[in-house]
């Protein structure tokens, strides 16, 4: 999915605003005219800039729509990068339900689910996987990762 | 003298050594699979050196990253697609001089040139930074504010696409700086109430975020498909060395130069610099009409420059703490970590371990021809590992390596954060680089410009005022006008 610079141009200045908005409310050094809310307004003042360059050039540029529609010739792909984001995210949450092996072992295999690995190979590739990392990072590097059901049977 | 041989000591023990080796593997693996580029092993390769000791963690950076861009050039000359950006500009050169059956004297001259190149820079910044340090012992605000203020702007108006989306990247990394309590007036900044917020954003989680994971969401919605390599036998890469150096020794200590220089200029860095350094070549050519048809003179002449940038990169870095490029950006987290904290008082306080990081680069680009040669018999097996595995074991080692920063799970929010980020901006032509520079060099940049206006009581003309600071402040503006300037010719040109 991809917008056009119309869209992108918007958005900008948007953000812009937002963020001057919210650099007006931080308070004053008491004294200076210099302080929190310097760089904040001059940040938003670069944004607006930039959007307005970005808006004024697309609706010069003739018709505008505001999603110029690529990855056509890739059935799947926006399917396949949202499933990728969200797989992280329910990593995020079986970890520490499940502990690191678990949560890591269903992630790995749902992304290699994704892009058409056989799943016996798949699962054994995940589950493996997921064993050597909790082993070297746990045990050579200390790095608490989450435990649960697994981690309490390994050393 | 007794500092030299401390610290080349330093860096003589085994486990450094080991480390260096290892590390050197890694980019050599990153770097030859393309897509991933030499940023995104440093990356992934920072949560692992929180477990080394200060000189093996900056060893195996130096190393990984020079490996990770000569191995850029192997996919770039087998199958046309470069490894790392810093390949991008001589691949179709390399590709051509496969097809004519010469793969081995191309990824030859890329294994020799690179090191060379890498050992020019090396010496450049032996030789200068210590004497740069002496003049950065008298910089005041006004002189950082101008060199932060140089380093953003040639990251945006050098070698990029759209100077407005690259300002928009910039504005957006300098935004992600301001967010947390660490600001001249000590004020929580767009926290929102939240307590991670509050220390500001973790730059390590960003870094992966914005390099690795954008880049697996992006493969993955291709479908990560295997690639076809073209020719997998290759002859004696070393055939013609000799030759080679004679002939085009003037190529060569044109493309260090340019490299070397290019390096040094804050933010701009290898990628560039073989884009420069391969249009330079073309340009002062006798047989320009070559170039293109698998002609290894402007080869030569870009390989050199892209791996001497690497180590010019590091003089700004190390002396003023300013990076030189996207790699040094990581390196500069790295060093505070560590407690070498970059400036020109580490030349005081701390000389050893500057030279033990001269002594890695130098260990660093001599192991570079054999392993880059052993990489070369190595990397047509690499390519054909079925990439549907290879993908998905990344994104694991990024949630991994963005959790290890501080042990939570914050960090690896954080990485999805900037990896939806990386992977919208790049989806829009929106380059990533400003907005990693803006992240590194935000804090800086303000603190220097409030402090400085404090100080000269809102007097703007007080940052032309000191001599250092007034030379610096023109570059940037003639950074800043010139191709605004051109631009506006080009436009005037093209309507007569």
């Amino acid at each position: 999915m991809r917008f056009s610079d119309l869209f992108l141009g918007l958005v900008v200045l948007g953000g812009a605003a937002l963020l001057f908005w919210a650099a007006s409310g931080l308070p004053s050094v008491p004294g200076q005219s210099y302080g929190a809310d310097t760089f904040p307004v001059l940040t938003a003042a670069g944004l607006a800039a930039c959007g307005f360059i970005l808006t004024v050039g697309a609706v010069r540029a003739g018709p505008f729509p505001l999603v110029e529609a690529t990855w056509v010739r890739e059935p799947g792909a926006p399917f396949r990068a949202g499933a990728t984001i969200a797989l992280v995210l329910a990593y995020l949450v079986l970890a520490p339900l499940l502990g690191f092996v678990l949560a890591a072992t269903i992630t790995l295999f749902g992304l290699f689910m994704l892009v058409r690995v056989r799943p016996v190979t798949g699962a054994a590739v995940a589950a493996v996987t997921a064993l050597i990392i909790h082993l070297s990072f746990s045990l050579l590097l200390r790095v608490p990762l989450p435990r649960g059901l697994v981690e309490g049977l390994l050393p | 003298m007794n500092a030299v041989i401390a610290g080349i000591e330093m860096v003589l023990h085994w486990h450094v050594l080991a480390t260096i080796f290892v590390a050197a593997a890694f980019g050599l693996l990153v770097g030859a699979i393309p897509g991933l580029t030499a940023t995104m092993a440093i990356a992934l390769l920072v949560p692992v050196t929180f477990f080394m000791d200060p000189i093996s963690a900056v060893g195996a950076m130096i190393s990984c990253s020079a490996m990770a861009i000569f191995a850029g050039d192997i996919p770039a000359t087998l199958m046309r697609m470069p490894g790392t950006p810093a390949s991008a500009a001589y691949s179709e050169e390399c590709y051509a001089m496969t097809r004519k059956g010469e793969a081995e004297v191309a990824l030859g001259a890329n294994v020799l040139f690179s090191a060379l190149g890498g050992l020019f820079g090396t010496a450049i910044l032996i030789v200068s930074a210590p004497v740069l340090a002496e003049v950065a012992l008298g910089f005041s605000s006004f002189e950082y504010f101008w060199l932060a203020l140089l380093g953003l702007t040639c990251a945006i108006f050098i070698g990029s696409g759209s100077p407005v989306k690259g300002l928009v990247s910039l504005f957006l990394g300098l935004f992600v700086a301001q967010i947390g309590i660490d600001n001249p007036a000590g004020t929580p900044r767009f926290t929102f109430g939240n307590t991670n917020l509050l220390g500001g954003i973790d730059f390590i989680p960003a870094m992966i975020g914005l390099f690795a994971m954008s880049e697996v969401i992006r493969t993955m919605a291709s479908g990560a498909r295997d690639w076809s390599v073209r020719q997998t036998a290759l002859g004696n890469p070393l055939k013609g060395w000799g030759r080679l150096m004679v002939k085009y020794w003037p190529q060569q200590l044109r493309g260090n130069i340019t490299g070397t220089a290019i390096g040094i200029l804050p933010g701009a860095g290898a990628d560039i610099a073989a884009w420069v350094s391969y249009a330079m070549s073309r340009k002062l050519s006798k047989t320009p009409e070559k170039f293109g048809t698998g002609h290894v003179e402007g080869i030569i002449e870009s390989t050199s420059s892209n791996n001497a940038a690497l180590a010019g990169a590091w003089v700004p870095a190390l002396v003023f703490g300013i990076p030189g490029d996207s790699i040094t950006a990581i390196v500069i987290g790295v060093l505070y970590l560590k407690g070498l904290n970059p400036g020109p008082t580490l030349f005081l306080n701390n000389p050893e371990s500057i030279y033990a990081v001269f002594t890695v680069f130098v260990i660093a680009n001599l192991a570079m021809i054999p392993l880059g040669l052993a990489a070369l018999k190595a990397g047509t097996a690499l390519l054909r590992f079925p990439r549907n595995i290879l993908i998905p074991l990344i994104l694991m080692f990024c949630i991994v390596g963005a959790y290890a920063v501080n042990n939570s799970a914050y960090g690896v929010v954080l990485m999805v954060v900037f990896g939806v980020l990386g992977f919208l901006m790049e989806e829009h032509d929106i380059p990533v680089a400003p907005c990693v520079l803006g992240i590194v060099l935000g804090k800086m940049l303000e603190e220097s410009f409030v402090t400085s206006m404090i100080k000269s009581d809102g007097n703007l003309l007080a940052f032309f005022e000191r001599p250092i600071s007034a030379g610096l402040g023109v570059v940037t503006l003639l950074v800043l006008i010139l191709p605004v300037w051109s631009a506006i010719r080009a436009r005037r040109a093209a309507a007569t």
